[in-house]
């Protein structure tokens, strides 16, 4: 009988051994379908809405790629040009072409875009607005503490040149505007084709409710290439 | 046969057992780690997020420089990291006392009497040099710059962004629930003593069996916890979160990290008490064998 019984305390040993492996895998098992099943992608859709653009890899970069281009600002002669031709659309975060304003010494390059690290760059065309050298209404902006800081200074029948790689555009202004930061009239998209340069209105201090600028009509269009490579 | 019912009795009860533990130890880390500002605060000091907030405003006025015209150095006395620190655990502390429902309101004391002064300052000296008549454009110039430069060190100050999860509603719906969680932990512990008790009923013709059950639920629980905790710990996993600001990445990190030390300190606390009862186990039922043996040998 006590052999018996000892026989049978033996044979349970590998039970004792099994029995948490069998549960470990049972229970773990149970764990990752019930994982699998909870709806985790809720928590992570709010909290990318509540992080917004502080849970992104980068902030105002964020898929910005910032690309300088070498842009010859020398006056072409006629014969190398052509009224028409084609346009190289650029990308966010590029600079495409030089805004020049003699009058005012003004030479700085033009991003296609508007954002903080862009506008600390040079100007900034909005990418809402006609591309230099397209039919309708180009708008660029920039600091009235940097590179527009004359801008005020332009006066009607001053000359703008923008310069791209795909050809140069002369602009003369046609009038000085002032309009609040709400206005969109003048940066809207026209029928007719025309520079709209603008920045702040310099105040005591701080960023101004209202802006000031020029817009130019079209003097020149010379294109590199010819229409039918557009 | 009544050792198999018992056995699958036993073996039902004890993944019950692991699963009680396993609420039981979440529930216990969100109400006595998670949501306890005590254990939160260190994450201050240890991620060094004062510095990484001031270094962050730094950068942001500079960047506004040229917007706003008001040089950077205007603001630096305000924002070094010894003033900065106060202002960030106390945005902690309140933040997370509205997550648990002690207070109504998000905020972030702070004296912001020195900075004021300062832009007023400046403001005067730009007015001097300028010729700037002071009419109700330029107090108005004063008094937006001063909200401003507020605005932006007490965001910046709000390292968890509390105030960005209370708008989103997030935070309305964690407060909704976080209440429960004292009730949760307390109805998960009754259950794992509810389960421990069934077992040694279970086991009643020989009690030191339950203590064997009763170590297998501890152990296989802190397991199924140490695992994936050391997982995400050696493996750096949270480093992964695409937070781009440093400060919140460092405190979002740093109080995750927290979080996972704590799971595997416990875990590993679980497993010794586990290895305890498999000890008690084998003492008890080596004393009931030889009392057997020695039972038997006398017949």
């Amino acid at each position: 009988m006590a052999e018996e019984k000892t026989a049978k305390q033996r044979s349970s040993l590998p039970a004792y051994l099994l029995t948490p492996l069998l549960l470990l895998l049972l229970t773990g098992g149970i764990l990752v379908l019930c994982y699998s099943l909870a709806p985790v992608h809720y928590v992570q859709k709010y909290l990318n809405i509540a992080f917004m653009d502080n849970l992104k890899t980068t902030g105002t970069t964020d898929g910005l790629h910032i690309k300088e281009n070498e842009i010859e600002t020398v006056k072409k002669p006629d014969a190398d040009t052509f009224e028409d031709g084609k346009i190289n659309y650029p990308v966010f975060g590029e600079q495409y072409a030089v805004l020049s304003a003699e009058s005012i010494g003004l030479t700085v390059g033009v991003y296609y875009g508007v954002n903080a690290e862009l506008l600390d760059r040079g100007a900034c065309q909005s990418s809402q607005s006609a591309i230099i050298g397209d039919h309708g209404n180009t708008v660029i902006d920039a600091h009235v503490t940097t590179y527009f800081s004359e801008l005020s200074k332009l006066k009607p029948g001053d000359e703008v040149e923008l310069f791209t790689n795909y050809g140069q555009f002369t602009y003369k202004v046609k009038e000085q505007i002032s309009f609040d930061k709400e206005d969109k009239h003048w940066l809207a998209v026209s029928k007719d084709d025309r520079l709209t340069l603008y920045t702040c209105a310099p105040q005591v201090i701080g960023s101004a409710d209202k802006r000031i600028g020029v817009w130019c009509e079209p003097v020149s269009r010379k294109f590199n290439a010819p229409a039918d490579a557009k | 046969m009544k050792r198999t019912s018992t056995y699958i009795t036993c073996v039902i009860l004890t993944v019950f057992l692991i699963f009680s533990c396993i609420l039981a130890f979440l529930a216990g880390s969100v109400r006595f780690r998670m949501l306890n500002t005590e254990a939160v605060l260190p994450v201050v000091t240890e991620q060094q997020l004062a510095n990484k907030v001031s270094n962050t405003l730094q950068t942001e006025f500079k960047a506004a420089e040229s917007a706003s015209g008001i040089p950077a150095s205007v603001y630096a006395d305000a924002i070094t990291p010894d003033k900065l620190e106060p202002m960030i655990a106390d945005g902690i502390s309140n933040g997370f006392a509205y997550l648990r429902g002690d207070t109504a309101k998000l905020e972030i004391r702070h004296d912001f009497s020195e900075l004021d002064d300062q832009i007023t300052a400046f403001f005067e000296d730009y007015a001097a040099k300028h010729n700037v008549i002071k009419d109700d454009t330029y107090h108005e110039a004063v008094k937006t710059a001063k909200a401003n430069a507020a605005e932006r060190i007490l965001s910046a100050c709000d390292v968890f962004r509390f105030q960005s999860l209370a708008d989103t509603g997030v935070l309305k719906t964690a407060r909704t629930y976080i209440p429960w969680a004292g009730y949760a932990v307390a109805a998960a512990f009754g259950t794992v003593i509810l389960f421990i008790l069934l077992l040694f009923f279970a086991n009643h013709r020989e009690p030191e069996t339950g203590f064997y059950w009763i170590g297998t639920g501890a152990l296989i629980a802190s397991v199924l916890l140490l695992i994936p905790a050391l997982w995400l710990k050696h493996t750096r996993w949270f480093d992964r979160f695409a937070v781009k600001t440093d400060h919140t990445f460092a405190a979002v990190t740093g109080y995750l990290y927290g979080g996972t030390n704590a799971v595997i300190r416990t875990a590993v606390w679980s497993i010794i008490a586990a290895v305890g009862c498999y000890l008690i186990f084998g003492l008890l039922h080596g004393i009931r064998r030889r009392k057997h043996t020695i039972r038997h040998a006398k017949h």
